[in-house]
């Protein structure tokens, strides 16, 4: 097969509910919506709470500190990601009990467990933006 | 349990579908408009004869907010009950239920229920929500990653034997290559080592455990039992139960992922019915993807959790055999004309309860199992699953 142009990595357009969390992965932060009658986190960040229905949703930041759920390595690349296969792709359980996925980095394909201790990373994806990952927690 | 399909007294009484084709270079309403063609010749009846309609939103036409104008309106469709579903590939069994519905409260009495979609040649889907800032920019590759994710996370908790999907695989194959509907590159016998051996796309997901994408189109005509009768048509099938879920485990944050809807809406079906899966004849299941109907089989009942490999290894599920599973090839081997795919399985269903199947007809079957699937949310499985079961009239 011939190789893929490669294209820009798509970059979020952050929204107005979802702002405050892109403000905060820019400055190496990263905050979970937290719902206080519920005493619960949810993730993604929506408008309502999906716990109470509720809009009393408060940012709080988290560690990133959690473990591998699942894992896939990635061997046709994604748009963006031409030319980086193969890569591996997370599906990661924070110890605030929300699940994300995202890029794990500094792994060896065969050191990737389900249950490994994992914590979150930066990439740049241009001058503006940054984006969250994983990596091994050692 | 109310089953408000329990009497018969709704009728499917055609079908008629369209050639799927790889960059067709056709409109999504020139494809509708074929379909629409060969049911109506199939049941005899003319445009004016239909006063209901609904439909999927494609891809190839999901920037049109009046889709089910324009589409009723190039087909030369007056209605009084107009509908389109958008829940993906569950919306067109989704549909089967919504028609029965509108006619049995007098909205309509013969609906024209439509798929059509031309991906390959245009599309015009713009998903957010979460898609474009929390799934895109990760680099998973698509549904094929998250069923990626899936198939790991499964492999962890149970024991999954690849040879099993490839068995699968094959048994579709052999439908597709005896199916003068599916795309005609697929219409080639192939073996479990060609599965085994065939590309990784995202760990352990290989290419041949994925649909192809293609455009094509297919319609059914439903009505009352009593009108079909008047008719004199030559088939009828009765949709008996119908059980639909979305958004599944939608308040966990933490979800098994091997779990779906279909561990509500299997036995939900199966109970309204007042049937067992033993009494199912053939099960025509959504198979984007081979573990989708691997989850299905267990979460529906036809085995038990973890149990799928077994059964499918130790299950004649060929045309002749216990449960013959997609006859036609579903559409992992006659392909994925995008949501138009949702609808190709009832088709299949219809034509092998009409002992229309020819090379591939299961002997003598009075019921059928024909499911949905629709989206996959973030970090999740599917979000929609919906169960129809039809039986011979």
């Amino acid at each position: 097969m011939a190789e893929r142009e490669k294209r820009p990595r798509p970059a979020p357009t952050p929204t107005n509910i979802t702002q405050p969390f892109w403000d905060a992965v820019n400055d190496h932060k990263f905050l979970l919506q937290y719902d206080p009658e519920a005493d619960k986190y949810q993730f993604y960040p929506r408008g309502i709470s999906v716990h109470t229905g509720k809009r009393n949703l408060e940012w709080r930041e988290v560690t990133g500190k959690g473990t591998v759920y699942s894992y896939t390595e990635t061997v046709i690349p994604a748009r963006g990601f031409e030319g980086e296969e193969p890569y591996l792709i997370v599906a990661v359980d924070l110890e605030e009990g929300v699940r994300l996925m995202s890029l794990l980095h500094n792994s060896a394909t065969e050191d990737v467990k389900i249950g490994m201790a994992v914590k979150l990373c930066w990439d740049k994806l241009d001058e503006e933006f940054e984006y969250f990952a994983f990596e091994p927690d050692r | 349990m109310i089953n408000p399909l329990a009497n018969k007294d709704i009728a499917i009484i055609g079908y008629g579908e369209v050639k799927n084709v790889r960059r067709s270079g056709r409109t999504t309403y020139d494809v509708a408009a074929e379909a629409t063609s060969n049911v109506l010749e199939y049941t005899g009846l003319g445009t004016k004869d239909i006063d209901g309609m609904a439909t999927v939103l494609p891809s190839s036409e999901a920037g049109n907010n009046f889709w089910s104008n324009y589409l009723g309106d190039h087909l030369g469709l007056q209605t009084s009950w107009t509908q389109t579903t958008d829940i993906g590939g569950a919306s067109m069994p989704g549909n089967v239920a919504r028609a029965a519905a509108a006619i049995q409260s007098g909205y309509c009495e013969t609906v024209l229920s439509i798929a059509a979609a031309t991906p390959t040649t245009r599309r015009a889907d713009d998903q957010r929500s979460y898609r474009s800032e929390f799934r895109n920019p990760t680099g998973i590759q698509g549904p094929p990653g998250a069923f990626g994710l899936i198939m790991h996370r499964y492999m962890h908790q149970y024991d999954l034997k690849f040879e099993a999907l490839g068995k699968l695989a094959v048994a579709q194959r052999n439908g597709a290559v005896v199916n003068e509907y599916a795309v005609e590159g697929l219409r080639k016998p192939m073996t479990v080592d060609d599965y085994l051996n065939a590309r990784m796309v995202s760990t352990p997901l290989r290419l041949l455990d994925s649909v192809m994408p293609c455009d094509g189109a297919n319609a059914i005509i439903i009505t009352t039992t009593e009108r079909a009768k008047k008719l004199g048509v030559k088939n009828m099938a009765h949709p008996i139960a119908y059980s639909e879920l979305t958004n599944f485990n939608v308040h966990e944050q933490l979800p098994d992922i091997t779990e779906t809807g279909f561990s509500i809406a299997g036995p939900h079906a199966l109970g309204k019915a007042g049937m067992s899966p033993d009494d199912i004849d053939m099960f025509h299941p959504y198979d984007d993807f081979l573990i989708a109907e691997m989850l299905q089989l267990e979460q529906i009942g036809f085995c038990g959790r973890g149990e799928g490999s077994e059964y499918l290894l130790s299950t004649d599920i060929s045309p002749t055999g216990k449960l013959p599973i997609n006859t036609g090839g579903g559409q992992i081997s006659a392909g994925q004309p995008g949501l138009a795919g949702g609808q190709m399985n009832i088709i299949e269903a219809l034509r092998q309860l009409f002992n229309e199947a020819t090379d591939r007809q299961v002997p003598n079957p009075s019921t059928a199992m024909c499911t949905g699937i629709g989206v996959i949310p973030y970090v999740r499985n599917w979000g929609s699953s919906a169960v129809l079961i039809l039986e011979r009239g």
